[in-house]
């Protein structure tokens, strides 16, 4: 059982990453990493919609309909994504004034519909909530390491302390959003190929190794 | 289809599903909005703290300037708020480029502006205070885009009853020599112009000052 949640966790995390994996959630990805705190906060805005939206289909799933769970999924989302609005402006205001169009624009967000979907709809609460971190987790971290990357390079900055005067502005552009997009999907990708490789590799050999033994024996 | 059979019907469990779920939210949203509200004393002293150094609540409001209407190239700005010091040194201008931006959307900015010798002699400092959701292009409207207004090489324009405008303008019309190009070609950048204009015409007027 616990493997099982350590699974789910992991695929969220890093197997099966929304952003650099799935390549779902781009609008966001691409809009908010400019600035690091910008991308941390849309990342932590999107671990709250999911974790409680995956929680709440969750224990709604044998309620709900089948042939009205999209409307009833939107809903929920944009629910919780108006409860955000509401507390980020109450609280937080500057980032609410950052994150502009790009909040109430979490709502059509893939990430979050499709784990409610193909995951929440599904599974028991529990389950459902580990997935909804996990994922959102995932869309942070990805979000954080692009931010870092375009903010260091674009604007000499991370999180907004200065660090140098040497910056090439064209990371701080759009188009340098998609170029830094690209190559660190082609990094994840490369990095998750030689991991699972190296692991079938040794896995072979253990394999072979025993068959050895078993055959001296 | 009769009402025993409807009631006992997929299509009205589907139907009751929803109007719970929507009931259900919306009493939580209502319950939200309540618990989050943003009174307008909050927002005031949210934008105060940004564009006013001093003791805010010692500002004298000047309700003679609130929702003058301004008009520069083809774009007009409303006053919604304006506010001074004692000494009238300091004049903090809320106002709105009205319906030129995008979507005929509108931008809503405090404009700090300092008088001396009874006639506007700069901008202090601009901030953003509100948008409507239309426009899509706000992220580009940064801080760092909004002190260009109160850069020193705009000083004579400011003293001697200039107008900013922007890019787009110049491919259309001749620029006169007192006005400057200080925004981009986006139409949230064109409303952001004619808040900034629609203030420094307000108290170029209520102080007698260059190009009232």
């Amino acid at each position: 059982m616990k493997n099982k949640y350590s699974k789910t966790f992991l695929d969220g995390v890093i197997f099966n990453n929304p952003t650099f994996m799935l390549v779902l959630g781009t609008c966001p990805t691409l809009a908010m990493t400019a600035k690091t705190m910008d991308a941390f906060g849309m990342g932590i805005s999107v671990l709250f919609v999911l974790t409680f939206s995956n929680i709440i289909i969750s224990s709604l799933r044998k309620v709900i309909p089948n042939s009205v769970r999209i409307p009833a999924f939107i809903v929920v989302i944009a629910t919780l994504v108006t409860i955000l609005k509401l507390f980020l402006n109450k609280y937080i205001p500057d980032l609410y004034g950052s994150m502009g169009t790009f909040l109430p624009l979490i709502v059509v967000n893939c990430i979050i519909l499709g784990r409610a979907e193909a995951f929440a709809s599904k599974n028991t609460v529990m389950m459902s909530a580990v997935d909804g971190i996990a994922n959102g987790i995932g869309f942070t971290l990805a979000l954080v390491v692009l931010g870092s990357v375009r903010e260091i390079l674009g604007a000499g900055a991370w999180f907004g302390l200065k660090l140098w005067d040497f910056t090439i502005p064209f990371f701080s552009q759009p188009a340098g959003a998609f170029v830094v997009y690209g190559l660190a999907i082609a990094l994840f990708v490369y990095i998750m190929d030689t991991v699972q490789r190296s692991i079938r590799i040794k896995k072979t050999k253990e394999i072979s190794k025993q068959n050895l033994l078993g055959e001296v024996a | 289809m009769k009402l025993k059979e409807f009631l006992k019907s997929s299509s009205f469990k589907c139907i009751v599903v929803l109007l719970l779920i929507a009931l259900v939210c919306g009493t939580i949203l209502a319950v939200s909005n309540d618990l989050f509200y943003v009174s307008d004393q909050e927002m005031f002293a949210r934008s105060m703290a940004k564009i006013y150094t001093g003791d805010a609540s010692a500002l004298v409001q000047k309700e003679a300037g609130i929702n003058k209407v301004y008009s520069t190239y083809d774009c007009e700005s409303v006053i919604l708020d304006v506010r001074t010091d004692s000494t009238e040194k300091t004049w903090l201008v809320r106002s709105k480029g009205n319906k030129c931006g995008y979507s005929n959307g509108s931008v809503i900015l405090w404009v700090s502006l300092s008088v001396e010798g009874g006639q506007l002699s700069g901008i202090n400092k601009v901030i953003l205070d509100d948008y409507d959701s239309s426009q899509s292009l706000i992220g580009a409207i940064t801080q760092d885009f909004l002190d260009g207004y109160a850069s020193s090489k705009y000083d004579n324009l400011v003293k001697g009853g200039g107008h900013f405008t922007n890019a787009k303008m110049t491919k259309t019309e001749n620029i006169p020599a007192t006005e400057a190009v200080a925004s981009g070609a986006s139409f949230t950048s064109k409303a952001v112009n004619a808040a900034v204009n629609g203030a420094m015409d307000l108290v170029r007027e209520m102080t007698g000052g260059a190009g009232a």
